[in-house]
């Protein structure tokens, strides 16, 4: 019995890991419109190279394609959106401690967003980082150690409250 | 703030804004289906060369959304540039470019078998049945040796773009510049030719052999970055001068996605032993770099 076509493999990966990989975009974005615009794209490039990934690769060159899709859509000017687009639900109010966290990850680097999200939201190691984006390890740790300080010098007040829990 | 509160506060935050996930696999599918047809077009189009070579510009990534913006840009592109493109075969390219350098380079270094990768957008290494999706190729002499010259021809927008004078004096800045000299021209054919020196050594906790790049300060004060020292390694903060590699490359920028590389590195235990050891010239580099044959498509 011949096994699943391509097209089949590639649709059970994409609603299987489409919302994780959306996630990671959002870090990096910080925009969810622009989160799925990204995802849709990495995903077209994941089609395209589907034929040559082997299966145990796949979802590092998943990541892969959406982190540096992710930054490639910050370095585009932002295109406005036309009033046809707007939801018309409202967007979920974001608590206080939310923002804080968006107005902290906007300080760092795209790349160490990424990095962030892939461990912290992913619980991905050192090492599967390092091959999700193709760098090497030393720049995992450098990058993720940059990006805390810079993350826990604008978010002191969290542990606080945290801790009167 | 732990590692576990920010783990905690990153999926809170995450959960409570996330819309609902509405994305179509069907979508990709037929994107990917169309962008294979696009590009199928326009490496055939690449074939019938026009007088205004208006094929090549496409498949050379000039031009944009705006054809009549590209007018002049087709009158930039070399007459080898359109015939390479229009007889482009990617099973050729090795020969193709180890004989293009061996004219170049070979008079001052001894290059040795070339080692040939074509690579994808993400930067996989490609099989050689699928060499016509590269965005980029690279050819390698010297392997892990002390002297080596590498060779890289990509499409990237990323790497394309930013102003080469600003990256140059950004670059060379204070004691964090990571350039150790940065010099940006424009060539008469309106490309942008960049000629810089910088230090590094490989990283020893990667197998995959990545470069760890040395600032002013580092050669200076002879100690590694701070951040390289890992504690389960058990690694010295002394730089072994033994340890040090120099690397003097030209770099163009052809449009607004294709860059060609050419560099030579070697290794030296200061910055000026290195200035002496250099064999290849600037001037060699530099025709490797801007030499009109030497072009691949963008992968879409």
């Amino acid at each position: 019995m011949p096994g699943p076509s391509p097209e089949a493999e590639f649709e059970e990966f994409f609603l299987a890991r489409g919302p994780a990989l959306r996630r990671i975009a959002y870090v990096v974005v910080r925009d969810w419109h622009v989160a799925d615009d990204v995802t849709q794209s990495a995903m077209t490039k994941l089609y395209r190279a589907w034929p040559r990934i082997r299966s145990e690769s796949v979802e590092a060159y998943a990541r892969r394609t959406v982190v540096n899709e992710a930054i490639s859509a910050i370095r585009r000017p932002r295109r406005e959106w036309p009033s046809a687009d707007v939801p018309d639900t409202p967007a979920p109010e974001i608590a206080d401690h939310g923002l804080d966290l968006d107005r902290a990850l906007g300080l760092l680097a795209p790349q160490q967003r990424a990095i962030v999200a892939l461990r912290f939201l992913d619980d991905l190691s050192v090492a599967e980082v390092a091959a999700a984006l193709g760098v090497a390890e030393g720049t995992v740790k450098s990058q993720t150690s940059r990006g805390l300080a810079t993350l826990r010098a604008h978010l002191p007040h969290l542990v606080l409250t945290e801790d009167l829990r | 703030m732990t590692e576990h509160d920010l783990r905690t506060l990153l999926r809170d935050h995450v959960e409570t804004t996330e819309p609902t996930f509405t994305l179509r696999p069907a979508d990709s599918i037929g994107d990917g289906h169309r962008a294979r047809r696009r590009r199928q077009f326009v490496v055939r189009g690449a074939a019938l060369v026009t007088a205004g070579g208006v094929a090549a510009a496409v498949a050379f990534g000039i031009a944009g959304g705006d054809r009549s913006q590209d007018v002049n840009a087709l009158d930039n592109i070399h007459p080898m540039t359109k015939v390479a493109l229009a007889e482009y075969d990617p099973q050729k390219l090795p020969g193709l470019i180890d004989s293009h350098i061996e004219a170049a380079v070979g008079p001052y270094l001894a290059l040795g078998p070339i080692a040939f990768t074509a690579s994808d957008e993400q930067h996989a290494e490609l099989p050689r049945a699928r060499w016509d999706e590269a965005a980029s190729v690279s050819a390698r002499y010297g392997g892990t040796g002390d002297h080596r010259l590498d060779v890289r021809l990509g499409h990237s927008r990323g790497e394309a773009e930013g102003d080469r004078d600003t990256r140059c004096a950004e670059a060379t800045r204070g004691p964090d510049a990571f350039l150790l000299s940065c010099e940006a021209t424009t060539l008469s054919d309106g490309s942008v030719a960049v000629t810089e020196v910088s230090a590094a050594f490989p990283d020893p906790t990667d197998p995959t052999g990545f470069w760890i790049a040395l600032t002013r300060e580092n050669l200076e004060k002879g100690t590694k970055p701070r951040w390289t020292l890992d504690p389960s390694v058990n690694s010295s903060k002394r730089l072994d001068p033994a340890e040090i590699f120099f690397i003097r490359s030209v770099e163009v920028v052809h449009s607004e996605t294709f860059v060609t590389s050419a560099r030579e590195v070697l290794r030296a235990p200061t910055y000026d032993a290195a200035l002496g050891r250099f064999d290849v010239p600037v001037t060699a580099l530099q025709q490797v770099a801007t030499d009109p044959e030497l072009v691949i498509p963008p992968p879409d």
